[in-house]
């Protein structure tokens, strides 16, 4: 939860490589201890039934299945590039074992990050203020922190590239077993066949394994009708 | 003014000769070839708009409604009662009083999806009734018992009966404009009440009705600021200053009207909603929607609650798919010509 405020806190502009490095190397810290607080679970309680012959026991993670043209997106150099040491964390789970078969999805988090006052879970912020319409009406939400220092920082969903918005879940799917809530968001000028058939592929060849919802507009009347004068008047002259 | 033809084989109007009313139009909706691009560009908005009142979910507002006070009661019966009446006016007065006058095809179009749209909105008013009253007749019947009620009605109601009494020229114009004030005045109160109670959290299956309602409603008014606009230009000395003058004064009556009946159903009893509030956002959109056909603003007043705006913008809300209607989208818009 909270990627967007942490991005735009440390001035890192949504999509750009600073921002595809940052997640990698958290998502891979989040594996790590999730796996390893998973496995210390199973001393403490015991294995889940069907350990024996899974990954898991064979020493294969998330990571080592992880989508090629994913892995081509950051470069933090190969194997020598991790920040944590995965060949011991396998050796301890080959011989405490695991407590959850299943262990890591993303969660959408839409009320709970307003009420703790941070972003949604892994989006972009939806707009840098909007209304939270949910079971108690509707929340007036401002994205926190939000100054001239972090304004340009904010990029609303919609204004991004959604090509983006699937390459950084496609970074976090790297390290995860399950599924991701990622929201795709389009504006009624962009909503074309090939950009949402664009955006899907690229869903399915960078190997996430799940988008959420799609989210659109409704139609601006004013954008639709104004200065679109009678054809008429436009062609005086050439009568 | 004679009602056009539906079927006029004898016409050989070419398509920049189409004319808003007086023209001579075949009775073919040609639609490959239009004069009026906002009134297809409109329709196609409003096709896109397209929206079912079952699908609101009104399963809270029954138990909200309980716990409302009686004022707030009272406000909301009233305002459900006055709104009923201008959509079924509206839909009547559209097809039977303004169309058969209409003499380009493209804007045929756009009055009779208007025409459906008003009807649309009568049904919400009775999924809306049906779920806060055991006696709907009481809502219903209202304007039977209370003169306030009848009195806003009756005004409303006799400028479309001076054109189908006597259905000139000038008529037709000042019809157009009181087509501006009904959708743009007098449908106002009460929305921004239905708004009012959303904003401290009740009855907000009827906020979500309300705002799709508005959002036909911003077409409708939309489609006669263009009517007007192109009138303008096709009959410029139809708007003498006798006309404008008698446009300005029916404006005044309306906010007069509309600022005592919103006093009127609010009482004072309503957090949020002041007299004075009241009257002065009224007397702010009467000059919002002078100005949109380019006449003179009456009273240059600030808008005094803002926050109305924001809650009918559709755009800047974010629902949350499990707890309540998403509101942004829009039907049949995409396009797959590129695909």
């Amino acid at each position: 939860m909270g990627e967007a405020q942490m991005l735009a806190e440390s001035k890192i502009e949504w999509g750009s490589s600073d921002h595809f490095y940052k997640i990698d190397e958290i998502m891979e810290s989040v594996s790590y201890f999730a796996i390893r607080a998973s496995s210390d679970l199973a001393l403490e309680k015991g294995k889940y039934p069907y350990f024996e012959g899974s990954e898991w026991s064979k020493g294969v993670f998330p990571i080592d299945k992880a989508n090629e043209n994913a892995c081509k997106l950051v470069d933090r150099g190969g194997l020598f590039g991790y920040t944590h040491d995965w060949n011991a964390l396998k050796e301890k789970v080959k011989s405490d074992g695991m407590r959850n078969g299943y262990l890591m999805a993303i969660a959408p988090t839409s009320s709970i990050s307003i009420l703790i006052g941070t972003t949604q879970a892994i989006e972009p912020i939806y707009k840098r203020k909007w209304f939270e319409k949910n079971l108690s009406g509707m929340i007036p939400v401002i994205a926190p922190n939000l100054s001239p220092e972090t304004w340009a920082f904010y990029t609303p969903s919609f204004e991004l590239d959604q090509r983006l918005l699937i390459r950084a879940g496609a970074i976090r799917q790297k390290w995860i077993d399950q599924g991701q809530s990622l929201n795709i968001f389009i504006t009624l000028d962009k909503a074309s066949g090939k950009y949402l058939n664009d955006i899907y592929m690229e869903a399915w060849k960078f190997g996430l394994k799940s988008t959420y919802y799609l989210r659109s507009e409704s139609p601006d009347t004013a954008k639709q009708t104004e200065g679109v004068a009678d054809r008429s008047i436009e062609c005086l002259s050439c009568q | 003014m004679e009602r056009k033809k539906i079927y006029n084989p004898n016409s050989d109007e070419q398509t920049r000769d189409r004319k808003i009313f007086g023209g001579n139009p075949t009775g073919i909706f040609e639609l490959n070839d239009i004069k009026y691009q906002w009134a297809y560009n409109l329709w196609e908005v409003m096709l896109n708009n397209t929206w079912f009142p079952k699908e609101v979910d009104m399963t809270r507002d029954v138990s909200d409604y309980k716990q409302l006070t009686d004022s707030e009661k009272t406000a909301y019966d009233k305002v459900l009662a006055q709104l009923i009446f201008m959509d079924s006016l509206q839909t009547n007065n559209l097809i039977d009083n303004v169309n058969p006058f209409i003499t380009s095809p493209e804007i045929n179009l756009i009055l009779v999806r208007q025409a459906f749209e008003e009807a649309l909105h009568s049904q919400s008013y009775a999924v809306m009734v049906d779920s806060i009253s055991t006696n709907s007749a009481e809502i219903y019947e209202l304007w039977r018992r209370d003169m306030m009620l009848k009195h806003k009605n009756d005004a409303i109601a006799q400028v479309y009966d001076e054109l189908s009494d006597n259905p000139t020229e000038q008529n037709i114009v000042k019809a157009m404009f009181a087509n501006q004030i009904l959708e743009g005045i007098y449908f106002y109160s009460g929305f921004t009440y239905i708004y009012t109670l959303a904003r401290s959290g009740k009855m907000l299956g009827s906020a979500d009705m309300i705002r799709f309602i508005q959002r036909d409603e911003v077409t409708h008014l939309v489609l006669f600021q263009n009517m007007i606009n192109s009138t303008k230009k096709e009959r410029p000395e139809l708007f003498t200053k006798e006309l404008l003058d008698e446009v300005y004064e029916m404006f005044r009556n309306a906010v007069k009207l509309e600022s005592e009946w919103g006093k009127y159903i609010t009482g004072g009893q309503i957090l949020g909603l002041t007299n004075d509030i009241i009257e002065q956002y009224i007397q702010y959109l009467a000059d919002e929607r002078l100005k949109a056909v380019g006449m003179e603003k009456l009273y240059n007043v600030e808008h005094p609650i803002k926050w109305v705006d924001q809650f009918s913008k559709f755009n800047d809300q974010k629902a949350n798919f499990f707890e309540s209607k998403n509101t942004n989208y829009s039907l049949g818009s995409l396009d797959l010509d590129d695909f």
